[in-house]
């Protein structure tokens, strides 16, 4: 990894940005993590005694922790050569967004749902989905251009 | 790096172009996704003819209704019907055995196969392996196939008590029935009821059925229409989240949205017995199956049956009193019909019952079975209970069922409330030979005194004068001794509910001499009621007054021969007169006992002849 002194400035945002909100997501998530074992713990019947709120948030808990560890591991990659820096600018957003939008769609969802469906909040966890396939085509197709 | 910047330069596109093209991009998004909704919107405006769509079974419902399909799982709908495994079967088939009419029937299983071996129609023992069985929460009867159709056998599983038992003592039969009175065709009887969607499916030449039913037991489509189209076209989210935001689905009934006639035709589509209309729609319903759809108007087909229904080889006026009023379970349908009032209301069955929720026993949640039921369209009463019950206001008196939902319908083994709703009127009652709501609590009381007292409450508009005779014995005991085999069960219910006039269960011992009389009566289920009641009596007494029993409640078996049941008669009488009566009030002049709570022979003689006189058989 280059050291942090020598990144270009654009890069050195960048990473700034991923670690920021990686580490702040995570924090967040693994919070929420607690609370979901306190419900265990306290038998919370609101959540316990509801199999749809169950799944959305316990999707949402484990969506929000893994992503955020993508967005600090994405800090190692998002220098990748053959990718251009506006790509790499788009990327990054789209990584940041998508990872706020699916985890948060699955908490919303889970929040006020009907019998068999999610609430209309879990529009937005496809959405994020769509958002996270970006950086990811712009990781593997800078992954299989030839290094120059 | 110069080249990079170059190259960034010349490969990143024109601002506006990228602009204009988001901008399209967006607006296809939009028209596209506008033309979906467009679509989902007529699809969900478009009516449905339900009568066309197959039928997609409860499995299906699960998917997107699992809280309903959870609350629908653990009825007794959903197990009226089931195909004889080990968890469906509740019988001891551990080699039990039970003895009726000399006859020995054995009752096994190998494996997963389930057998009863019984007397046939034609004299012979005969072991029939049991691929069906009918009903999980009293009773549980048992069906088998013998040749080109299925049988429903005569022996059943008393579920309650534990013990098996022939049908002539679960219907209204005397002692001397045939045997195979109650083997019965399933194919072309229970089916329709207990089932979804039912088609015999007769073959005239070879005078065999090959029945199919949608699902066995009553499942969702019993009520809500088939849901083929519904569960197709549910598939789509849009369309699911576009009802979600507000709408109807055309594609699935919901009997809360239809009207109240609909409604009640939903239940009394099965709770309400009914014969084919007209008549010559029988040979649709053998033929092909039963042509009711959920929402369909249900006299297009049939026709329920009252009073005056002609039926040949049935008498079908032993099921109703002689005003008209049923007096067997499933007529409610006829029963609410009938009631007070009911005509042009919101009253229907979900006005009290409660099909995904509540107490699967009864299908009510535990509110509606008190006064709350009634308070919810009666609100004005609830304000001055006792002005209007002229009863203690949290008593068994202002039970609104008990006056105006009597238990004066036999079903199973039970006495259940009347569903036809009426104004409690004595001098009526008297009339037309049926129980009347006053003498069912107060059954140390005679006819005329309820009569007097039902007009001097509510005025003479309100309550016929009281019939000349009438208050020489107490109504209750003028039933259990003299009335027909209806009266007799329901009068040994009413002494022997847990509600009463009284409070004091030591009080209430002064019926055990008829209790004991009544476990003579020449049809099984009445002498079965005499000494249930009886053991709760007694229990309820000896709990209230704390004290060891002095001498425990011979056993008494209402299935067994003559012989043994005089001797365990006999055994009875001797605990009651070993009994300390000395704390059991004499109930007064309108009740015929001695000084010492014996029966007085002369005057019950009297009144048990005309018992006599009324006999009569009471099928399915």
């Amino acid at each position: 990894m280059t050291a942090r002194r020598d990144m270009p400035g654009s890069e050195e945002r960048l990473a700034r940005r991923h670690r920021r909100f990686g580490w702040t997501a995570l924090f967040a998530w693994m919070c929420g993590g607690l609370v979901l074992e306190l419900f265990h713990g306290f038998k919370l019947g609101d959540y316990l005694l509801d199999p749809v709120r169950r799944e959305l948030w316990t999707l949402a808990h484990f969506h929000g922790a893994l992503l955020s560890v993508v967005n600090l591991v994405y800090v190692r990659w998002a220098e990748a050569p053959g990718t251009s820096a506006v790509a790499r600018g788009r990327a990054s957003w789209a990584l940041i967004a998508g990872s706020v939008l699916m985890p948060v769609g699955f908490l919303l969802g889970g929040l006020q749902h009907y019998e068999g469906d999610p609430g209309f909040g879990i529009f937005l966890a496809p959405l994020g989905a769509l958002a996270l396939l970006y950086p990811a085509a712009v990781q593997m197709r800078g992954a299989w251009r030839r290094r120059e | 790096m110069a080249a990079a910047r170059t190259e960034e330069t010349r490969l990143a596109p024109n601002p506006v172009v990228r602009i204009g093209t988001a901008l399209l991009g967006a607006l296809a998004l939009l028209a596209g996704l506008a033309t979906m909704v467009r679509s989902v919107a007529i699809d969900v405006t478009t009516p449905v003819d339900l009568s066309r769509v197959s039928y997609a079974t409860s499995r299906t419902c699960v998917m997107c209704h699992p809280g309903r399909f959870e609350t629908w799982h653990r009825t007794f709908h959903r197990t009226m019907t089931q195909r004889a495994d080990r968890g469906a079967v509740l019988g001891d088939f551990e080699d039990a055995r039970l003895v009726f009419q000399g006859v020995t029937s054995r009752f096994t299983r190998e494996g997963e196969r389930h057998f009863i071996e019984t007397l046939s129609p034609d004299g012979v023992m005969a072991r029939h392996e049991v691929v069906m069985t009918v009903g999980s929460r009293r009773i549980q009867q048992y069906v088998t196939r013998i040749g080109g159709r299925h049988v429903r056998l005569p022996l059943a599983w008393n579920i309650e008590e534990r013990r098996w038992i022939h049908l002539n003592g679960g219907f209204l039969h005397p002692d001397g029935s045939d045997f195979n009175t109650h083997r019965a065709d399933w194919d072309n009887n229970c089916i329709f009821c207990h089932n979804v969607k039912a088609q015999p499916r007769y073959d005239e030449r070879a005078d065999a059925f090959d029945p199919r039913v949608v699902e066995l037991g009553i499942a969702c489509e019993a009520c809500h229409g088939p849901a083929e189209q519904h569960v197709r076209r549910n598939r789509d989210p849009m369309r699911r989240y576009f009802l979600h935001a507000g709408g109807r689905d055309p594609t699935i009934l919901s009997p809360r949205e239809m009207t109240p006639v609909r409604q009640i035709q939903l239940c009394g589509h099965c709770h309400g017995q009914r014969l084919p209309n007209p008549p010559q729609r029988l040979a649709e319903f053998i033929l092909v199956g039963d042509p009711y759809t959920a929402g369909d108007d249900l006299g297009t087909f049939t026709a329920p049956i009252g009073a005056h229904t002609e039926l040949p080889g049935v008498d079908l006026r032993q099921r109703f009193w002689r005003d008209g009023t049923p007096r067997l379970t499933a007529y409610e349908y006829q029963g609410l019909l009938m009631s007070k009032g009911h005509a042009g209301t919101e009253l229907t069955c979900i006005s009290c019952h409660e099909m995904h929720g509540g107490d699967p026993r009864g299908m009510i949640r535990p509110e509606m079975r008190s006064q709350r039921g009634c308070l919810q369209c009666h609100a004005a009463i609830g304000l001055d209970v006792r002005a209007h019950t002229h009863h203690h206001p949290t008593g068994p008196g202002s039970d609104c069922y008990a006056c105006h939902m009597p238990p004066t319908t036999y079903g199973l083994l039970a006495i259940h409330p009347s569903h036809r709703i009426t104004n409690p009127d004595p001098a009526h009652a008297a009339r037309t030979e049926m129980p009347d709501a006053c003498t069912l609590c107060h059954t140390d009381r005679t006819t005329l005194w309820a009569a007097n007292e039902a007009r001097r409450w509510y005025g003479e508009d309100a309550a016929e004068a009281a019939p000349k005779g009438g208050g020489e014995i107490a109504e209750t005991v003028r039933a259990l001794l003299g009335g027909d085999v209806v009266q007799r069960a329901v009068a040994v219910n009413a002494m022997t509910q847990e509600a009463s006039y009284t409070t004091d269960a030591t009080a209430r011992l002064w019926v055990v001499p008829f209790l004991l009389l009544t476990m003579e009566d020449r049809y099984p289920a009445v002498r079965h009621f005499a000494y249930r009641g009886l053991s709760r009596l007694v229990r309820r007494a000896q709990a209230a007054s704390g004290a060891p029993p002095s001498a425990r409640l011979p056993d008494f078996d209402y299935l067994a021969d003559g012989p043994d049941r005089a001797a365990a008669i006999a055994r009875c009488w001797s605990w009651w007169r070993s009994l300390d009566r000395g704390r059991i009030a004499h109930p007064g002049p309108g009740v015929p006992l001695d000084a010492d709570l014996m029966p007085i022979r002369a005057e019950v003689a009297a009144m048990t002849v005309r018992q006599a006189q009324n006999a009569i058989a009471i099928g399915e």
